[in-house]
């Protein structure tokens, strides 16, 4: 009976089948621990002591693109490159304020315009290499170093100014002034910054990127193949080759699925019992398709920490109990969202004006953009799109900014008959089938750009054309792909109104490019020669007084003064601003939340209880000898 | 046979130049480039950006960027066209491996990058091909031993429903399975904790994370081939030889298994190929909504953020990859059945070149142009674009006179035939429902599609009571905003109406004494307080003509060509299929993304619908003129033609007189089976957010908010997912008509 046989072996290979793909997992391997002493100069962790274990899995909707932070990028890369890499020093988004990281102490001269940067004594790369100064003045070297031509020349660009090796983000970043800072080695521990001017957030910016281990790069540097060091391949085949100061090393790293990460061995923070962070033993992001998969899979207790949007976080509280996390509410998004009227009066190369001059006639009348604003339904948005958890954004900053939000703004509540009421001050008129025209007598109509995929865009898109047809304006919509919408804001200027929003946060001289007048993200009119209003004037000049402000009350008065000017004068149309949510697994201790920003900014100080109740259970049998302090 | 597989292989060459340019000239058309995201970033200044730019050379013009891939994929390049600083290291002509560029995005060479991700979709491929085997072949030949059962009637049915579903919903649905359950992982192909397991429990964890992907991968294919293998199993069981073996007294078993299933297997085995190169493009978008990390995501998002080298290294293995597929299937072919010889007709050389050289011309004098007249592109796009427009318009003309003609034709000679069988009488019935409310949208919808209600944004359906003879709705208030969920008001109801006396002409709708915010949701609303019934309505009239439109312009321009080169014959013959074949070897997917970016800058929202339909058909005018072609040759052979052509007949009154007639009855049956495709085309053209757009509605567009808007899903707004089953519903019912059709046309098979 072959065939019964047959049947026989196929089912109970089936069974054996299903057996092994539900079988549970193995155990990950043990992390070793304490196997080098601490250096001299450990950081103390003020945190609650936790014990070793657990593993901490994180969903992001991107992978990195590289671990190379020379490479121009996106905050994925970012975010888990900042593990990898400590700066000089860190941001505590508890106390806001700058706190040592590599540098142990700094000092500032009279004239503000010198740093001095001591780094801790006995620290090392995850390779046990000593970080020296050599490392802080060749991450510098690395920023700014000349593109060399054949003859070993620099290599000019169009406008006569060197070329970068490494175009990267910080080279302008660390331009003040118009000209790159300044540093140089005191000795194997002493770094000094020189800025030409004085430049009030040197602080925060000089923690922007982490030191790079220059006996790893050095050769690659002389070369010229920096950019291609440590990219995602390296990170597939020889992962240790990614030298780590930061609180974790990569483990393992597989193309769009997974990044582990392990304990630095040579960290430079212990806690108060001498134990070495992270507490962790593995760190885990899981790549996934969108955010909202990452959502899901928090929902249904496969990752441990996530942010959740105010659209989701209704279903989300529904699975709390059952897989075991909980909800913090974090108060309004640091991220802005608005729209805004093209105002570029400029011509292009064949005399063509960019925006057609009955459009900039509208767009440029402040009192036409406050008219705009009194008609869209934002309450409505709040209430329909979100349910309530959103607010009204009345100015550049979000409110989730507390240190520099200025509350005192002009306000604009929904009114389409206020909004139709100034419309008719300003010489429009209604014509007999409701529809608004000009002084001119042209119909008001404009097409609306935004950037398709998300739904929110699409909803607010789509209200705002209800809105406008309430007032007699006929908007039409247009959703280009994002790259598309960027060069012709950017490139072409050929468009009346667009939709986008930036994220926000930290200190306002981040949002340069936005503000002053000159700036490439000035997006209603960018690169200006010189200021084409008197209040685009002033915000320049509040810029410039702002960066070499150090007294911060009076830094404060002249960005409140700044948000003022733009809720007046209304170049963006803002509109709400979700509330933000984090989600946490329960089981997790020293979690400490911050008013905006990640949740498990101190994930080195994080420990699981699980791992803290079983050390109490079964406390090992002596200490391991180099966890102590001596 | 290797003489064969050589030949094969050197056809690649200029197949692929082919593709690689027009892909890479499409992409280079679109507005935007790979830096457009660091432009928009606040921390990374203009000077970079215009640094970065002429390192990655894309501030050259397009032949030049074009030429420098070109000379480093192929094996013998020239030092002329690369940067001065590296032409000085080589002679003008000098040989090297082929080099396929580095990514940007990732700073990898793309060969690694591909490295990286080839095996989970090789293996997603292969999984899913041996499931619709293992499924599809043992359920054909037992519907067909068992015909007209209800087993067979049964997987008849079911083959029809799942090639019905869309198959981005399936995945969509899958997820959520997944997710909800935890039986199965809700993406990746290897578990977090992968690195951590023992091998036999690597090896299960892969198959599980492979299951769903492929199970959605071959749902389609399992139906297909099922129905194929059915039909040929029951043409051979009734053919001589059979009868033979059977009068020769042979077992029932042998003469099933030994002759019948292998000579029924021969069409599966040449459809391998086939779908072998189909499963790449098809997983292109099953990886992306399953979250699967093969190479369909890496091209995908490639394309989105237009890396280049990436996107062409990825349409360069399509190409290959789809050659190959129909090489193996020739191959196996021949393995298989000992009465088939590889051969087949060779490709005259001289011409070949001829026409190779005509396109190198082309390209020579264009970029020629292009470099004197830098507006040329701009031009080329408006003029396609006007020109698409005023082409649409007349084929909206020609299709409603062609529509006509063949709706008598259809009454004259199927409807009967059709309303005898009940399948095809309840498949007639739906879709004349369909389409009927689709037309008459205004009056049956309450609201206009765009009206909104930012007061009742999902807002279940509501409830109606009757009382009195007259029709109350229910009206309901926010009860927990926190979780967003409705309770209707035990006394509030207001009137509604089912045939408007208040003279506003519309069926249904709530009597002018009803409050100013009381609203009739009778399939709810969405996200802005719309009325999903009004919009599904309106949605149905993009859903539903674009099949009619799209099937129009695809016969009509497959009647012509393939009508034409079948007349013909010789060296138009040649130009036209080859013309089809290389359109055939690009990756329909890939062409329809790069298009779409390329063109949409052009037109707006409105417009998009007519964009939407030249894609659809520009790429799938190509089945049909082979066909026709195949059909046209046989008749021109005839002696009537031979007799009109004597006569000194016009070709084109001889094609119009003589052959159409000859292929109506096809070209009939062929429109009703590939509607459905384009159908779902839209929808999921428009699902990925490519297609129709906001506020105009389409059931595509309806149904990427459930896929967008999780929370759709997870409060249960069931309503939303409609689109969905108004899909199905609607592929379903042509589906079945067109194989009532078949079977009428050509009662043989069946």
């Amino acid at each position: 009976m072959p065939i019964e046989f047959g049947r026989k072996a196929a089912i109970a290979a089936a069974a054996a089948c299903a057996a092994v793909l539900f079988s549970s997992c193995s155990e990950p391997p043990k992390v070793q621990r304490g196997q080098y002493p601490l250096p001299e100069g450990v950081d103390v962790a003020d945190c609650e002591v936790g014990a070793y274990g657990g593993i901490f899995v994180l969903c992001a909707p991107q992978e990195p693109k590289t671990f190379n932070p020379l490479v121009v990028s996106d905050t994925y890369s970012d975010q888990a490159m900042s593990l990898l890499m400590s700066p000089l020093v860190g941001y505590d988004p508890i106390l806001d304020k700058t706190i040592p990281a590599l540098a142990e102490s700094w000092e500032r001269s009279d004239d503000n315009k010198t740093y001095r940067f001591k780094l801790r004594r006995g620290i090392k790369f995850s390779d046990g290499v000593p970080i020296t100064a050599d490392d802080v003045v060749f991450t510098f070297d690395a920023i700014f170093a000349p593109l060399l031509d054949e003859n070993g020349k620099p290599k000019l660009g169009d406008d006569g100014k060197p070329l970068l090796r490494h175009p990267s983000r910080y080279a302008g970043q660390y331009t003040i002034g118009g000209e790159p800072i300044k540093y140089r080695k005191i000795d194997d521990l002493t770094v000094e910054f020189t800025t030409k001017t004085v430049y009030a957030p040197f602080l925060n910016d000089i923690g922007f990127i982490g030191i790079l281990p220059k006996h790893k790069l050095e050769k690659s540097f002389e070369k010229g193949e920096l950019l291609r060091e440590w990219t995602t391949q390296t990170a597939i085949d020889n992962p240790s080759e990614i030298v780590s100061s930061g609180a974790f090393e990569i483990c393992s790293y597989k193309a769009g699925e997974s990044l582990v990460l392990r304990p630095n061995p040579h960290y430079w923070r212990a806690d108060k019992s001498g134990k070495r962070l992270p507490y962790l033993d593995f760190l885990i992001y899981k790549f996934v398709a969108d955010a909202n998969t990452a959502t899901i899979l928090f929902a249904t207790g496969q990752s441990d920490a996530t942010s959740v949007g105010a659209n989701d976080v209704a279903w989300v509280r529904k699975y709390a109990d059952t897989y075991g996390f909980k909800i913090i509410e974090r108060g309004p998004d640091s991220g802005i969202s608005f729209l805004w009227f093209n105002q570029n009066p400029n011509k292009d190369e064949n005399g063509k004006p960019y925006l057609d001059p009955k459009k900039y006639k509208w767009f440029s009348n402040k009192k036409f953009r406050q008219a705009i604003m009194y008609g869209i339904d934002r309450g409505g948005i709040i209430k329909g799109v979100w349910f309530g958890r959103a607010v009204r954004l009345d100015t550049i900053t979000s409110p989730a900014n507390r240190k520099w939000h200025n509350p005192d703004t002009r306000k604009y509540e929904y009114s389409p008959e206020k909004s139709k009421r100034m419309l008719l001050e300003e010489g429009f008129s209604y014509g007999a089938d409701g529809s608004l025209r000009d002084p001119e007598g042209n119909r008001v109509e404009f097409e609306f750009t935004a950037a398709d995929g998300s739904q929110n865009s699409t909803t607010i898109a789509t209200t705002f054309v209800e809105n406008m047809k309430a007032i007699g304006i006929s908007v039409r919509l247009k959703f280009l792909d994002f790259g598309t919408m960027i060069s012709k804001i950017d490139n072409t200027f050929d468009y009346d109104c667009a939709l986008m929003g930036f994220t926000g946060g930290g200190d306002p001289s981040g949002g340069k490019a936005i503000y002053r007048s000159d700036g490439f993200l000035h997006v209603w009119n960018p690169r200006q020669k010189s200021p084409a209003t008197p209040w685009e004037k002033r915000i320049d000049e509040l810029m410039d007084a702002q960066e070499i402000e150090t007294n911060e009350s009076a830094r404060k008065k002249l960005i409140f003064e700044m948000q003022s000017i733009f809720s007046e004068q209304l170049p963006l149309i803002f509109l709400v601003t979700p509330m933000s949510y984090s989600g946490i697994s329960e089981g997790w201790r020293n979690i400490k939340v911050p008013p905006y920003g990640s949740i498990i900014w101190n994930i080195d100080e994080i420990y699981s209880e699980e791992a803290k109740r079983s050390l109490e259970a079964n406390p090992p049998e002596e200490f391991p000898e180099s966890g102590g302090k001596k | 046979m290797i003489k064969f597989v050589l030949r094969r292989a050197l056809s690649l060459i200029p197949m692929l130049i082919g593709v690689s340019l027009l892909v890479f000239l499409l992409m280079y058309a679109s507005p935007g480039d790979f830096l457009s995201e660091a432009r928009s970033s606040k921390d990374i200044s203009p000077e970079i950006v215009k640094q970065e730019e002429i390192r990655l050379g894309l501030d050259k013009p397009w032949y030049v960027q074009y030429g420098r891939w070109l000379n480093g994929v192929s094996p013998v390049k020239t030092s002329l066209l690369l940067p001065d600083e590296e032409s000085k290291k080589h002679s003008i002509i000098y040989f090297g491996l082929p080099d396929f560029g580095y990514s940007w995005s990732y700073k990898v060479p793309v060969v690694q990058l591909i490295g990286q991700r080839i095996m989970p979709t090789l293996r997603l491929a292969i999984c899913a091909m041996l499931l619709t085997y293992a499924v599809a072949i043992p359920l054909g030949v037992l519907a067909a031993v068992k015909k007209d059962s209800a087993f067979d009637k049964l997987s008849a049915f079911l083959a029809y429903a799942s090639l019905s579903v869309p198959y981005f919903f399936l995945a969509l649905l899958a997820v959520l399975f997944a997710a909800i359950t935890g039986i199965f992982p809700t993406g990746g192909q290897s578990s977090i904790m992968y690195d951590f397991l023992s091998p036999p429990e690597k090896f299960a964890d892969i198959i599980r994370h492979l299951a769903l992907p492929s199970i959605v991968l071959s749902v389609g294919g399992i139906a297909s081939t099922m129905r194929i293998m059915r039909g040929n199993f029951l043409e051979y069981s009734r053919s001589e030889f059979v009868t033979t073996a059977r009068a020769k007294g042979l077992a029932e078993r042998a003469i099933m298994f030994k002759h019948v299933l292998r000579n029924a297997l021969n069409p599966i085995i040449t459809a391998f190929g086939f779908e072998f190169a189909g499963l790449l493009s098809g997983a292109l978008l099953v990886e992306n909504v399953m979250n699967y990390p093969g190479l369909g995501q890496l091209i995908y998002s490639a394309i989105v953020k237009q890396d280049q080298y990436v996107v062409m290294a990825g349409v360069v293995m399509g190409c290959v990859m789809l050659v190959s597929g129909q090489l193996l299937a020739d191959v196996l072919l021949a393995v298989a059945d000992p009465r088939i010889r590889l051969g087949g007709e060779r490709a005259p050389a001289g011409k070949m070149a001829a026409i190779f050289a005509a396109l190198l011309l082309a390209v020579v004098v264009f970029s020629a142009v292009a470099e004197k007249f830098p507006e040329t592109f701009e031009f080329i796009a408006t003029a396609a674009k006007w020109s698409g427009i005023a082409f649409g318009a007349l084929l909206i003309a020609a299709v409603a006179a062609g529509l006509a003609w063949a709706a008598a034709f259809f009454y004259k000679n199927f409807l009967f035939e059709v309303l005898k069988s009940v399948r095809g009488c309840l498949a007639f019935i739906v879709l004349a429902l369909l389409y009927l409310s689709a037309i008459f949208a205004p009056f049956l919808a309450p609201y206009p599609p765009t009206e909104q209600n930012l007061e009742k944004s999902f807002h279940p359906p509501s409830g109606l009571v009757f009382k009195n003879g007259s029709v109350y709705a229910k009206q309901y208030v926010l009860a927990d905003a926190s979780s967003e969920t409705y309770e209707a008001v035990s006394e509030e109801k207001v009137e509604f109406f089912i045939f408007d006396r208040n003279g506003s002409f519309k069926l249904f709708g709530l009597n002018k004494s009803a409050p100013p915010d009381a609203r009739i949701y009778l399939l709810g609303s969405d996200s802005t307080g719309r009325d999903v019934f009004s919009r599904l309505l309106y949605g149905a009239r993009v859903s539903l003509s674009i099949g009619f439109v799209g099937i129009a312009i695809t016969l009509v321009a497959g009647f012509i060509i393939g009508g034409l080169s079948g007349y013909f014959g010789g060296t138009f013959d040649f130009a036209c299929m080859r013309i089809v074949e290389f359109l055939m070897a690009i990756p329909g997917l890939y062409l329809l993304l790069a298009m779409r970016s390329a063109l949409a800058p052009h037109f707006d929202s409105a417009q998009m619908y007519i964009m939407i339909v030249v894609i659809l058909a520009a790429i799938g005018w190509t089945g049909a003129a082979r066909v026709i072609r195949g059909m046209s040759l046989s008749l021109a052979s005839r002696q009537y033609v031979q007799a009109a052509k004597g006569m000194g007949e016009r070709p084109i009154k001889i094609i119009l007189r003589h052959f159409l007639p000859n292929v109506l009855s096809y070209l009939i049956v062929a429109a009703t089976l590939s509607i459905p495709g384009y159908v779902l085309s839209e929808a999921a053209l428009s699902f990925l957010g490519l297609g129709i757009q906001e506020p105009s509605a389409s059931w595509g567009l309806m149904l990427s908010q459930a896929q967008n808007d999780t929370k759709v899903l997870m409060l249960g707004f069931w309503w939303l997912l409609l689109p969905g089953a108004a899909i199905f519903v609607t592929v379903l019912a042509f589906n079945v008509l067109g194989d009532v059709l078949r079977d009428i046309s050509d009662p043989k098979n069946g």
